[in-house]
């Protein structure tokens, strides 16, 4: 009787610790079943409506990536969990996320922040912990030239892009010979401004004064000091709030020049919702819009931009995309690839992010967004650079691709009528 | 000579919506000591109210500042008792508690916008204000002359209520002594009331005018509540007359420095004026300001 007590009780100890290693077996797995994936963004702030660009570039193709059932790894399909946290609109609040980020949970890798200012302020932490990140959007070449070797974008930098409308427009007839530039007090946008300016120098467009302004000045001072140099150019290095808001005061102060550029703004919806016929006629720059079609697409989920917009209009009801959403996607897209290649699960240790960056540095495909791939050396070390820089004008209320490379044909229309000719 | 003019232009015509901006915060400040850290949300909803109406009503967003001016008047009305309840009585720190109750509005206020709302910037357009004056080089536009005009006008109508109804009278003694005037019958609670929905009014068309000169979002509370703040410091604590020079003052300081220094300095020459009329004259700008 005492010998089977103690066998059962013996039994019974062994069937508790049994039903106990195996609970955490399965809890072990049903955890490690997911890439676990932080996004450092805007959320909230001045730039939260980029965060949003952002996050619906991520969401769509998480979504999409678990509702086909998950990335495939090692003939394993593991499903991913995005988990935000908001920057508020700040590098130093985003180096806090990210610190914060990485030291309370385990990420198996990060998509990055919609700003330049934080992407840079979480390169050298995400270094630190060895963490992978790329993002989808922030465009100062500062960041690439930092070398981190943790960090990857899949947009071209803004001295890259921004380059296409000033180009276009030189080529008009007559030739533009002056150029006034007003840039944002941010990093971003005052990259853009030096772009505007160097290339300017180059083609031979004289400039008459670059300023700098904060992002939350009253713009029309400045701008009148622009109507009173009447350059041909009015270049505006701008994020997309305050674009619109220096188009109305250029237009208060009916300055007529005879182009209007912006890099990124005028490729946002709410550009020319907020700014109706205002909007007609300014010049921006893309790598990437819903009408822009590749040929041998080899990696992703998509295989046209016309299949990717048709998903973001069905998930978001909005009439246009802006290429960072795009951007963001491929970001997620690129992950796929490197972590197919890399035969790595979720939980990664060290060495697993260690062979999956080295992957990174290898990926060369082609998506819907465009061609991918990182370069190793260089200024734009890290940084996807294959994508072909295009310039665009509101033309008929909606942005379009203009001059040789453009799907439609559509030519730039050039000078811009004047505000009471319009 | 000519960018002198007109940034001196640009920065009075700026300077009179800050005045409608301000001057309910003043008010409400003088009357029931409290700082109201939810105006740049008021002036979000403001902004917003018009632009629902513009585009669902199709009434041109000029022509919506009665009715914004009622309904955020009404909202502040019935408000205000909820603020008083907390930030008055026997209440430890009862003015931080009003305080942190007000930050606490903005922050719903902000979040639930975001989520309503969206992200997206949105901006207003009037056919009134739709034209632009030229004096050879110098530039008027109509948006800037039109919203100065109307700020004027209400300020005019705020301060004949003020200082010439019975009514306005009350206020005043409530502001200069809430004890005297409940002992000479003034129902103090009532008036606070009153000088709230005035307040939560004025804001909120400022908004409107904000949206027609700018851009707006649910984030854009902040910035113009720091504007708001500055001006109602600088004017000197509750002093109405006060609030409108230094409402003047931010405008052309903001335009001069821009137009002849660098505009990343607009906030430190705006703050070390400030830092220097609190050092010489603590109840502000005028020397008329509650301590």
């Amino acid at each position: 009787m005492k010998y089977s007590t103690n066998g059962l009780k013996i039994g019974l100890a062994l069937g508790a610790v049994a039903l106990i290693s195996s609970g955490a077996i399965l809890a072990q797995q049903g955890r490690s079943a997911v890439f676990k994936v932080g996004v450092v963004t805007a959320l909230s702030g001045d730039n939260a409506q980029g965060g949003a660009t952002t996050k619906r570039g991520y969401d769509l193709w998480a979504n999409k990536v678990n509702s086909q059932g998950g990335i495939v790894s090692d003939g394993k399909k593991y499903k991913v969990e995005l988990v935000y946290y908001d920057d508020q609109s700040s590098g130093a609040t985003a180096a806090a996320a990210c610190e914060r980020m990485l030291t309370e949970q385990k990420f198996d890798f990060i998509l990055g922040p919609y700003a330049s200012s934080a992407t840079r302020a979480c390169g050298p932490i995400v270094d630190k912990y060895k963490v992978p990140m790329i993002t989808g959007s922030a465009e100062n070449p500062a960041i690439w030239k930092d070398k981190y070797k943790f960090v990857f974008g899949t947009i071209p930098s803004v001295d890259i892009i921004g380059a296409a409308p000033i180009r276009e427009i030189a080529k008009g007839n007559p030739k533009p010979q002056s150029m006034y530039i007003v840039g944002l007090d941010d990093p971003f946008a005052k990259a853009g401004a030096d772009t505007f300016k160097k290339l300017a120098e180059q083609l031979g467009i004289k400039v008459l004064g670059l300023d700098i302004v904060p992002a939350d000045a009253d713009f029309t001072p400045v701008f009148s000091k622009a109507k009173q140099a009447n350059a041909d150019i009015l270049a505006m290095a701008t994020q997309p709030e305050q674009g619109i808001q220096m188009m109305k005061v250029v237009k208060q102060l009916r300055i007529n020049a005879k182009a209007f550029v912006q890099h990124t703004a005028p490729g946002f919806a709410d550009f020319t919702t907020a700014l109706g016929k205002d909007a007609e006629g300014v010049i921006g720059a893309t790598v990437w819009q819903p009408d822009i079609e590749y040929k041998f697409i080899n990696a992703g989920a998509w295989k046209s931009s016309k299949e990717w917009f048709a998903d973001y209009q069905k998930a978001y009801n909005r009439s246009t995309a802006e290429y960072t959403e795009a951007g963001c996607t491929a970001a997620g897209i690129v992950f796929e690839v490197a972590v197919k290649a890399a035969k790595v699960k979720p939980g990664m240790s060290e060495a697993d992010r260690i062979r999956l960056v080295g992957e990174l540095e290898k990926v060369n495909i082609r998506t819907f967004y465009g061609p991918i791939s990182f370069p190793t050396s260089g200024d734009n070390y890290h940084d996807n650079i294959k994508l072909q820089p295009l310039p665009f004008q509101i033309q008929n209320g909606r942005p379009v691709i203009v001059g040789a490379k453009s799907p439609d044909k559509a030519r730039l229309v050039y000078p811009t009528p004047a505000w009471d000719k319009r | 000579m000519n960018l002198f003019l007109q940034s001196s232009i640009d920065g009075l015509l700026i300077g009179g919506v800050l005045i409608v901006l301000s001057l309910g915060m003043s008010l409400a400040f003088g009357v029931m000591r409290i700082v109201d850290f939810a105006v740049g949300e008021w002036l979000m909803l403001g902004a917003f109210t018009a632009f629902f109406l513009n585009s669902s009503l199709h009434i041109d967003p000029l022509l919506t500042t009665p009715i914004v001016f009622v309904v955020f008047a009404l909202v502040g009305f019935f408000l205000q008792p909820l603020i008083e309840r907390v930030s008055s009585g026997k209440r430890a720190h009862a003015n931080l508690m009003g305080l942190v109750l007000t930050f606490g509005i903005s922050q719903v206020i902000r979040g639930s916008s975001l989520g309503l709302f969206g992200k997206d910037n949105h901006s207003l357009s009037s056919a009134l204000t739709d034209f632009t004056w030229f004096f050879g080089p110098l530039v008027v536009p109509g948006a800037r002359v039109v919203t100065f005009a109307c700020g004027l006008l209400l300020t005019l109508g705020f301060l004949f209520f003020l200082y010439r109804t019975p009514l306005g009278l009350r206020v005043r003694m409530v502001s200069q002594d809430k004890a005297s005037a409940s002992l000479l019958g003034v129902d103090s609670s009532r008036i606070n009331s009153l000088v709230y929905a005035l307040h939560v009014g004025l804001t909120a068309v400022a908004g409107v005018f904000i949206g027609l000169l700018f851009t707006f979002s649910p984030e854009i509370g902040a910035r113009y509540a720091l504007y708001t703040f500055f001006v109602v410091v600088l004017g000197g604590m509750g002093y109405l007359p006060g609030a409108i020079v230094a409402a003047l003052v931010l405008g052309l300081v903001q335009s001069y420095v821009t137009a002849f220094l660098d505009s990343r300095y607009i906030s430190l020459a705006s703050f070390i004026i400030l830092y220097l009329v609190l050092v010489i004259s603590p109840k502000g700008i005028l020397r008329r300001g509650l301590l």
